[in-house]
């Protein structure tokens, strides 16, 4: 039994003309231990999909159908309250720690320690500030630094607080939103590291949202590639990255500089400058396409699977 | 050590600028239309009795010395005497400070606690509508006209229902039969109602709606969203980590509109006939009880300075990113 099982996922958004589905039709699983990473340009969907997982989508997005089930529990037909109680027990957030993650006038030790009073009543203070010690250890900042303010803290300290944060109740799932995102590459590096060691450490599932496809496959063992809000190609770490199938995927990859392509490089036609064309009328990719077939531009294109972790959603058979 | 240095800087920056004002206001009143010697005496008496009256004043004297010794009986505490109440002016503040005091940081703090807590709960429930009527009632309270508010309500509550009285800040007959403690208490504060509830009508909106829209800029924080994921009660988001951030900009508002109401609730005080530093500011400066009138804006001058200076210390003390 998987830990997490998204089946069929829809999520739209309320505008002001109609409904815009910002997901559409996203499955996956996730086992404990193993960490799924997204990857695609923005406004795929892909912060949808964890918003979507925390049961924290804005007033004025619904979940159009599906399922997610965490643990046999099916997350969307539980009432608010409930899943109160499981955000920061069972599924944790790394949110971007150069944004106002955290909250100026708190202590961040104290921000940490509230994760464990709301989840676990019967825990004395001693146990508290022990725990924390031990979570600030775990995530590499001095322990005379728990009693500061966050803007005491550089941005990696923050970064590192925010795991703490999120590691505080040992949940069963973590979602990481673009957690290095703003940070320079020496601190990324960094708190990647951190994340790698974690997870080794843990039994914990984690979900991995970024843009940046490098950092997805250096954490990531399993990667899902979207488009306009569906999955267009997923598979393990080597297949995704030595034997793409999607013309997008090998857009994406292609346009990741490296010493090889410097001089060529291939920037796909990232955002969609042609405007998005939707899944109705036939792939979404159609337009950015380099070598579309006749049906694309009229039918959109079924799920394939490859191998058994290897899927596509192109007509295409074969890798050009 | 920082805190020491911070306070004692902005402590000799406030004695400087207190200094300037209680020139400015020397100054000020010798240069008022007219010759001051005619508007401070008394044109009936005979020129002798003037020039004697003039010299015991030390007007005769020349301006820079008039001005040394006011700044020497100013540092040995000398306000000089009210020419209507034959009284040292500093006892005839002392007299009304108190009522003012009373009136005015009741209402303040009053206005502000119910301000902060609707605008919290108005901006939680953003649209919904209970924020459509406290918004719009606090509007409509924050643009009543005062003086005319302040008639309403004495003419409604005092006049034609009769449940409070119409001025004063208490009955004489209480005080001279000398009625228990306790009576006289309930006595003040019955007298106090009306001015109190005006007053708090007309400041409680501008909070409210002050609130709300520092409330809801914070909502919109990530460290909200953070707390939300961290599977926090709405209550403990709202009033721990929205609240708190949301309140700092409050703070600054009722500390300088506590010291302002030192002097702003003139009007307030004269409709209500309640004997405190605004009212008698008025009077003094209509009757040309120019040592009076001076010790009031002295007071009004010093308060102002001192509520800014608590209002910065406070701030710090609210917001650990502000540094000394």
């Amino acid at each position: 039994m998987a830990l997490l099982t998204v089946d069929n996922l829809t999520v739209g958004y309320d505008s002001a003309t109609g409904m815009t589905r910002a997901v559409d039709d996203v499955s996956f699983t996730i086992e404990s231990g193993t960490s799924l990473g997204f990857v695609g340009e923005s406004g795929c969907g892909k912060t949808t999909i964890g918003m979507a997982l925390m049961g924290l989508l804005p007033d004025n997005a619904r979940i159009l159908h599906g399922n997610i089930i965490l643990d046999d529990q099916n997350l969307i037909k539980i009432s608010q309250e409930d899943f109160r109680e499981i955000r920061g027990r069972k599924i944790a957030m790394i949110f971007q720690a150069a944004m106002n993650a955290l909250n100026p006038v708190v202590r961040v030790g104290d921000q940490v320690a509230e994760m464990i009073t709301t989840h676990q009543t019967a825990v004395s203070p001693v146990e508290i500030s022990v725990k924390i010690e031990e979570l600030f250890d775990l995530v590499g900042i001095p322990g005379d630094r728990i009693n500061d303010y966050p803007h005491q803290y550089s941005g990696g300290m923050k970064q590192r607080a925010i795991i703490a944060m999120a590691l505080a109740c040992n949940p069963r799932l973590i979602i990481a939103d673009e957690p290095t995102t703003a940070l320079d590459v020496v601190v990324q590096d960094q708190i990647l590291k951190e994340i790698i060691k974690i997870q080794n450490l843990l039994d914990t599932g984690f979900v991995f949202i970024s843009h940046d496809i490098a950092v997805v496959a250096r954490v990531c063992e399993k990667i899902c590639v979207m488009y306009d809000g569906k999955i267009v190609e997923t598979g393990t770490r080597e297949e995704v990255f030595q034997a793409p199938v999607h013309p997008y995927t090998r857009q994406l990859l292609g346009s990741y500089l490296t010493l090889d392509n410097c001089n060529n490089i291939k920037v796909p036609y990232i955002n969609s400058r042609l405007g998005q064309k939707g899944w109705e009328h036939g792939c979404a990719l159609a337009p950015l396409c380099d070598n579309p077939m006749d049906k694309c531009d009229r039918l959109c294109p079924g799920w394939r699977q490859l191998s058994p972790t290897h899927g596509v959603r192109c007509f295409k058979k074969s890798t050009i | 050590m920082n805190r020491i240095v911070f306070i004692s800087k902005k402590a000799v920056e406030l004695f400087i600028l207190f200094f300037l004002i209680l020139t400015v206001l020397f100054f000020l009143f010798r240069l008022a239309p007219g010759d001051p010697v005619t508007r401070m005496v008394d044109p009936m008496l005979t020129p002798e009795d003037a020039a004697h009256i003039i010299e015991q004043m030390g007007l005769d004297k020349p301006l820079t010395t008039q001005y040394m010794i006011y700044v020497k009986n100013f540092f040995t505490g000398n306000f000089g005497f009210s020419f209507h109440y034959g009284e040292p002016v500093a006892r005839v503040i002392m007299a009304r400070l108190p009522c003012t005091l009373l009136l005015f940081t009741t209402s303040t703090l009053l206005a502000a606690l119910a301000g902060v807590f609707l605008g919290k709960i108005s901006a939680w429930k953003k649209g919904s509508r209970m924020d459509g009527v406290l918004s719009i009632s606090a509007l409509v309270c924050h643009t009543l006209f005062v003086p005319w508010f302040a008639l309403m309500m004495l003419w409604m509550l005092g006049f034609q229902v009769g449940w409070f009285p119409l001025g004063g800040i208490i009955s004489p007959e209480l005080w001279i039969e000398d009625a228990p403690f306790g009576l006289k208490v309930l006595d003040v504060i019955h007298h106090m109602i009306l001015p109190l509830l005006t007053l708090f009508i007309i400041h409680v909106g501008s909070y409210l709606l002050l609130m709300r829209s520092s409330m809801l800029s914070v909502l919109k924080e990530d460290y909200i969203l953070t707390a939300r994921a961290k599977g926090l009660t709405d209550r403990v988001i709202r009033n721990r980590h929205a609240a708190k951030n949301a309140a700092l900009p409050v703070v600054t508002s009722v500390g300088l509109s506590l010291a302002f109401s030192i002097n702003g609730g003139a009007l307030t005080e004269q409709i209500f006939t309640w004997p405190g530093i605004g009212r008698e500011l008025i009077f003094a400066v209509s009757n040309n009880d120019y040592p009076l009138a001076q010790g009031c804006f002295l007071l009004i001058a010093a308060v102002v300075l001192s509520a800014n200076f608590i209002v910065d210390l406070l701030y710090a003390w609210l917001d650990p990113r502000i540094h000394y």
